[in-house]
C-alpha cells in the first residue's frame, strides 16, 4: 500500500498521462480534421471544373451541329422555305436538341426561317441583339447569355454561328435557342454535391435565377472573370454576406462561371461530423479513465483510511493493555478496541480466570442490541459457545445465528443478526477466554475479519498473561498479608469486633497495615491498629513482629497508653509507624485509648446514633514520639456503643484533606445505627471506597459493645493484690445491672471472701488462677468460684470461719465442693427481698 | 488501668493519752497486716485508741480479725477501743458478724474520741 502523500500525486499524474494523452489524440483529429476540410475543398473544385467542361462539351456539341447545319445548301443557299422545311426536320416539335428552336437570320436581322411556327405578320427583328452582332462582326460561333425572347417571353440562351453562301460570303446567322427551366435542386444533384450551384452567364446574370439577377458581390464576381477558377474558403458569397465558402471555373465556351456557393458548415459537415466524433470519443474515453482513476484513488483511499483507523485502534489498545492492572482491565480494553474496530457491533469478553472452567463475563462495550439488558447473561452466550468449542463460531442473518448459538434463540436475543465468536487461546494454548462481536445487521464475515480480530487478540493475550501473573502475585501478596493478621477477633460479653483488610492498589507488596484484638482473661479487651510506613517485606516484617508484641503486652498491661508506649521499643531507628491501642471493660464499660499519629477513634452513640471522635489521647507516631508524650483517656461507653478505629489509608486521598475523609466515614457511621459490627465494617469500607479507589492499604475495626453483658466470667490472679480491682469492677457491673447496693455490698464481700479463701487455702499463697463467674439472672445472682489449688483444710481459726459465716449469712445457698483438682464454690443470692440488712450510710 | 487505692495508715494523737488511727483504701487480706502493724506500733499500757474507719470502702474478715484482735489487746491491757465512721460496707461485714458487740463502734469521731476518754 503507498503511503499517505504518494497516493494523490499519482492520482494527479495519472490525471496528467490522461489529458496528455486526449490532447494529442485531439492535436490528430485536427489534423484529420483540416484534412477532411481541404479535401472537401477539392471536391468542391473538381464539381465545379466538372460542371464547367460539362457544360462546355454540351456547348461545343450544339455548336458544331449548328455548324453542319449551316453547311446544309438551303442555308447556303439562303432559301427560307428549304430551311424552315428542314429545321422542322431537324427540329421537331419539343426536341431536344434545341429547345428553344431552330432560326436563320439574315445579314439585316430578320429571322428568315425557323422551326417554330412563322407568327403572321412582319418577320422578327433581331438586329439588336448581342449574339446576333457578334457574330455578324466576328463571323465566329457565339453563345449569348440569358435573354428573355420576344415572342413567348421566355428565357433563353442562344448559340449562333455565321453561315455562308456558296461563294463563302457571309449571308447570316443560324441560331439555336436553349429554354432554360427553373428546375427545383434534385435529389440527384444534391448528392452529387451541386448543391447551391449558381451559373452566371458572360453579361454577369444569374442564370439559375428567373429574373436573371446579378450577385450582389460585384468584386467577387470582377476576381471570378479575372481568375477563371479557384477555390476561396472563408470569403463574401455572391450576396455579399461573410464566412462563404465558393469554388468556380469559367466555361470559356458559353463564358459561363459555374459557381457553388456554401456555407462552411454545409461544406465541411462530413469532416466536422468527423471532428465531433472523434473529439466525442477522446472525451468519453478520457472521462472514463479520469473516472476510472478516481475511483480507484477512493478506493484505495478508503482501503488506506480504515487500515489508519485500524492501526490508530491498535496502538490505543496497546496503550491501554500497558496500563492495564488487572484481566479485567484487559478484557475491557479488548472489548473497546474491538468494538471501535467492528462500528455497530457490541463485543463481549468473557474470561476463564483462575484455572476456572466456567467463562464469566468481564467486558462489554460498543452497541449492545437494545433488546438485552446490561446485565443479561445472554450476553456471554456467544462468546461461551466459542469458549466451549474451543474454536471460532460465526453466524450471519437471525436464523443462522439462532441455530448456531442456541442461547441466542430467546425473545430477548432476537436482535442479533450476526456473531463472530472465537476463543481467546494462550501462549501454551490454553483457554484463557473468549470474545463475542454481536451486530444487530446481518454482516458475512470475510477472512479479512480474522486477521483484524487476531491483531487484538494477540495483544491481549500477552497483557492477559501478564496481568493474570499479577493478579496471581497480588493474590499471594494479600494471602501472606492475610496471614500476618488475625484469623479472627474474640466474641464475647455481648462484644463483637469486625475488621477488614482492603490491599490498596495491584501490586505484589505487602502493605504494613495490622489490626489485633485480645480478650484477656480478666475479660479486657485490648485492640491494635496500625500502620508501618511503607510497603514490601520490612514494612511486613515490622508489622508481624508489632502485632506480636501488642499481644504480649496485652496481657502485661491494662493501660493502652503503656502498650503504646511498650511498641515504640520495636520501631528501628528511622522507622515510623501510626497506631490505636483500645482497651475497653465490657463489664463497667470503661473504654481508654492511646493514639500515635494516628487518625481519631469514632465512637457510635446507639441511642441517639451520633458520633464523636476522639484524638485528645494522642501523640507523634512511633519512632517520634518521647514515651512521656504518649498518653490516654478515659471515658465510658455510652450502651449500645460502636467503636472504629482504622488506618490512614481508609480516609486518605491524593490531593483531599483527611478531614474530608474522615467527614465521610463519619456520616457513614451515623447511619449504621444498629446494625452489627460486620454490617457497619462492610457500610464503612464501602462508603470509603465508593468515591475513588484506594491506592494505600487500609485496615478496619469496629467494635460493638451492644449491652452490659448478664455474665460476669473473668479469670484472675490467685493474688490478694488483684482483689481490690476485682472489686470494683464486679461493683461496678452489679450497679450497671441495676442491682441496688446493699446487695452489691453482699455480693462483693462474698466473691472476695470465696477468692481468699481459694488464695490463701487452695493455692496456700503460691499464686494460681481464679475463675469467677457471676450470673445475673433474673431476681438471682449466682456466683461460682473456681480454683485448681489443692484444698488444705484450714487449722481450727475462729477468724475463718468468718469468711464461711458471710456466705452463709448473705446467700441463698452455699455450696463448697473439694475435689481433686481445685475447689469450687458456688453461691447464689436472692435479688430484690431485701433480705439483707440495710445500709446505715 | 485507674488508680488503685493505696492502702494508709495514718496515727496521731488529737489528745494526750488518746492514740487516732485513720485508715484509708481497703482493709482486707491484702492490706491486712500493714493495718496490724499500724496498731502494734502504738505500744504502751492502758491506751486510748481510736480507729477511723470513714476512708476505709470495704473490709472483708480478714479486716474485721484484724480490728477485733487489736481491740482485745487494748482492752485486755487496760486501754479502751473504738471504731468509727464505718461505710456501708464495713457495718455490713460487723453486723453479719455480730461484732459490734465486741468493738465498740460509733459514728464520729468526736463521738469515739469521747467514748474513750470517758471509760
Amino acid at each position: 500500500m503507498t503511503s499517505g502523500t504518494q497516493r494523490p500525486r499519482l492520482l494527479v499524474g495519472g490525471i496528467v498521462a490522461v489529458l496528455a494523452l486526449a490532447a494529442l489524440a485531439g492535436v490528430f483529429a485536427w489534423r484529420q480534421y483540416d484534412d477532411g476540410k481541404r479535401h472537401a475543398l477539392n471536391e468542391l473544385d473538381a464539381r465545379v471544373v466538372l460542371a464547367a467542361t460539362v457544360f462546355d462539351t454540351y456547348f461545343s456539341g450544339e455548336l458544331s451541329q449548328l455548324r453542319s447545319i449551316a453547311e446544309t445548301a438551303a442555308v447556303r443557299a439562303g432559301n427560307a422555305p428549304a430551311m424552315t422545311a428542314y429545321f422542322r426536320r431537324v427540329q421537331p416539335k419539343k426536341g431536344s436538341a434545341f429547345s428553344g428552336g431552330l432560326g436563320w437570320i439574315d445579314r439585316d436581322g430578320r429571322v428568315r426561317a425557323s422551326s417554330a411556327p412563322t407568327p403572321a405578320g412582319p418577320a422578327l427583328n433581331v438586329a439588336d441583339r448581342g449574339y446576333f452582332r457578334t457574330v455578324l462582326a466576328s463571323d465566329k460561333p457565339f453563345i449569348s447569355g440569358g435573354l428573355i425572347s420576344r415572342h413567348g417571353r421566355r428565357r433563353l440562351i442562344v448559340m449562333a454561328v455565321p453561315t455562308h453562301d456558296s461563294s463563302g460570303r457571309l449571308n447570316g446567322v443560324l441560331a439555336g435557342a436553349l429554354r432554360l427551366q427553373q428546375a427545383a435542386p434534385s435529389k440527384q444533384s444534391v448528392a452529387l454535391g451541386f448543391q447551391g450551384v449558381v451559373v452566371i452567364d458572360r453579361d454577369g446574370q444569374e442564370l439559375t435565377e428567373a429574373s436573371f439577377a446579378r450577385p450582389a458581390n460585384t468584386a467577387l464576381l470582377r476576381r471570378m472573370r479575372k481568375h477563371q477558377t479557384e477555390v476561396l474558403s472563408d470569403t463574401h458569397g455572391l450576396t455579399g454576406s461573410g464566412g462563404r465558402v465558393v469554388a468556380y471555373a469559367t466555361t470559356p465556351l458559353a463564358g459561363w462561371i459555374t459557381a457553388i456557393d456554401r456555407s462552411p458548415s454545409s461544406v465541411f459537415a462530413s469532416a466536422r461530423r468527423v471532428l465531433a466524433l472523434q473529439l466525442a470519443s477522446i472525451v468519453a474515453a478520457a472521462l472514463l479513465i479520469f473516472f476510472l482513476l478516481i475511483w480507484i484513488y477512493r478506493r484505495a483511499n478508503r482501503n488506506a483510511v480504515a487500515v489508519r483507523r485500524r492501526n490508530e485502534i491498535v496502538a490505543e489498545l496497546t496503550r491501554s493493555l500497558a496500563d492495564a492492572y488487572t484481566p479485567n482491565d484487559v478484557a475491557a480494553a479488548l472489548a473497546t478496541a474491538l468494538s471501535k474496530s467492528f462500528p455497530g457491533s457490541a463485543a463481549v469478553v468473557g474470561l476463564a480466570e483462575g484455572g476456572r472452567s466456567e467463562l464469566t463475563l468481564a467486558a462489554v462495550e460498543g452497541q449492545r442490541p437494545s433488546t438485552i439488558a446490561a446485565g443479561d447473561p445472554v450476553l456471554l452466550g456467544p462468546a461461551a459457545e466459542a469458549y466451549e468449542r474451543g474454536a471460532k463460531q460465526t453466524a450471519s442473518g437471525q436464523a443462522a445465528v439462532a441455530r448456531a448459538f442456541p442461547e441466542l434463540q430467546r425473545a430477548a436475543a432476537r436482535g442479533i443478526a450476526a456473531v463472530y465468536a472465537t476463543p481467546i487461546l494462550g501462549r501454551r494454548g490454553g483457554k484463557l477466554g473468549a470474545v463475542a462481536l454481536l451486530l444487530a445487521d446481518p454482516v458475512s464475515f470475510a477472512a479479512a475479519n480474522d486477521a483484524i480480530v487476531d491483531a487484538h487478540l494477540e495483544q491481549a493475550i500477552q497483557a492477559l498473561g501478564r496481568t493474570l501473573r499479577q493478579e496471581h502475585e497480588h493474590e499471594v501478596a494479600v494471602e501472606l498479608q492475610r496471614s500476618l493478621l488475625p484469623a479472627e477477633l474474640p466474641e464475647q460479653d455481648d462484644v463483637s469486633f469486625a475488621a477488614r483488610y482492603h490491599a490498596g492498589g495491584t501490586g505484589v507488596e505487602v502493605g504494613g497495615d495490622w489490626y489485633d484484638a485480645v480478650r484477656r482473661p480478666d475479660g479486657l479487651l485490648h485492640v491494635s491498629v496500625g500502620d508501618v510506613a511503607g510497603r514490601g517485606i520490612a514494612a511486613a516484617t515490622l508489622m508481624a513482629q508489632l502485632r506480636n508484641a501488642f499481644r504480649a503486652y496485652a496481657f502485661d498491661c491494662t493501660s493502652p497508653a503503656e502498650i503504646t508506649r511498650r511498641l515504640q521499643r520495636h520501631i528501628p531507628s528511622g522507622g515510623m509507624v501510626t497506631t490505636v491501642c483500645l482497651t475497653f471493660d465490657p463489664y463497667t464499660r470503661r473504654f481508654g485509648y492511646s493514639l500515635a499519629g494516628h487518625p481519631p477513634v469514632l465512637i457510635l452513640d446507639g441511642a441517639t446514633a451520633t458520633v464523636t471522635t476522639h484524638s485528645a489521647a494522642g501523640s507523634p507516631p512511633l519512632g517520634f514520639a518521647g514515651a512521656e508524650a504518649i498518653v490516654e483517656e478515659w471515658l465510658t461507653l455510652p450502651e449500645p456503643a460502636t467503636v472504629v478505629a482504622y488506618t490512614d489509608g481508609l480516609v486518605e486521598r491524593r490531593g483531599v484533606n483527611i478531614d474530608t475523609g474522615i467527614e465521610r466515614i463519619v456520616s457513614v457511621l451515623a447511619r449504621t445505627s444498629g446494625g452489627s459490627a460486620e454490617e457497619t465494617a462492610e457500610a464503612l469500607l464501602t462508603g470509603a471506597l465508593a468515591k475513588d479507589p484506594v491506592d494505600d492499604d487500609a485496615a478496619l475495626v469496629v467494635m460493638r459493645a451492644a449491652a452490659v453483658p448478664a455474665r460476669f466470667d473473668v479469670e484472675i490472679p490467685a493474688d490478694a493484690l488483684a482483689m481490690s480491682a476485682l472489686r470494683r469492677r464486679l461493683d461496678t457491673w452489679l450497679s450497671l445491672r441495676g442491682i441496688d447496693e446493699a446487695e452489691r455490698i453482699d455480693a462483693v464481700l462474698v466473691v472476695h471472701e470465696a477468692c481468699i479463701n481459694s488464695i490463701e487455702h487452695g493455692y496456700q499463697l503460691n499464686g494460681g488462677t481464679i475463675r469467677l463467674h457471676v450470673e445475673h439472672d433474673g431476681d438471682t445472682l449466682g456466683i461460682s468460684v473456681e480454683d485448681t489449688g489443692t484444698w488444705r483444710p484450714p487449722t481450727p481459726d475462729p477468724s475463718r470461719g468468718r469468711g464461711t459465716q458471710i456466705m452463709e449469712t448473705t446467700m441463698l445457698a452455699t455450696d463448697i465442693a473439694h475435689g481433686a483438682d481445685g475447689t469450687r464454690v458456688v453461691l447464689r443470692q436472692r435479688l430484690g427481698s431485701n433480705a439483707g440488712v440495710a445500709p446505715t450510710v | 488501668m485507674r488508680d488503685e487505692p493505696v492502702f494508709a495508715a495514718e496515727t496521731s494523737e488529737p489528745e494526750a493519752g488518746i492514740d487516732l488511727v485513720v485508715f484509708t483504701g481497703d482493709l482486707d487480706f491484702a492490706s491486712g497486716e500493714q493495718a496490724s502493724a499500724a496498731l502494734a506500733a502504738l505500744s504502751g499500757e492502758a491506751r486510748r485508741v481510736v480507729v477511723d474507719l470513714s476512708g476505709v470502702g470495704f473490709v472483708d474478715s480478714s479486716g474485721v480479725k484484724m480490728l477485733v484482735a487489736a481491740a482485745r489487746a487494748v482492752e485486755g491491757e487496760g486501754g479502751t477501743f473504738a471504731v468509727c465512721a464505718a461505710s456501708a460496707p464495713v457495718r455490713r461485714v460487723i453486723d453479719i458478724l455480730h461484732l459490734d458487740q465486741v468493738v465498740r463502734l460509733v459514728e464520729t469521731r468526736a463521738e469515739a474520741i469521747a467514748a474513750v476518754r470517758v471509760s
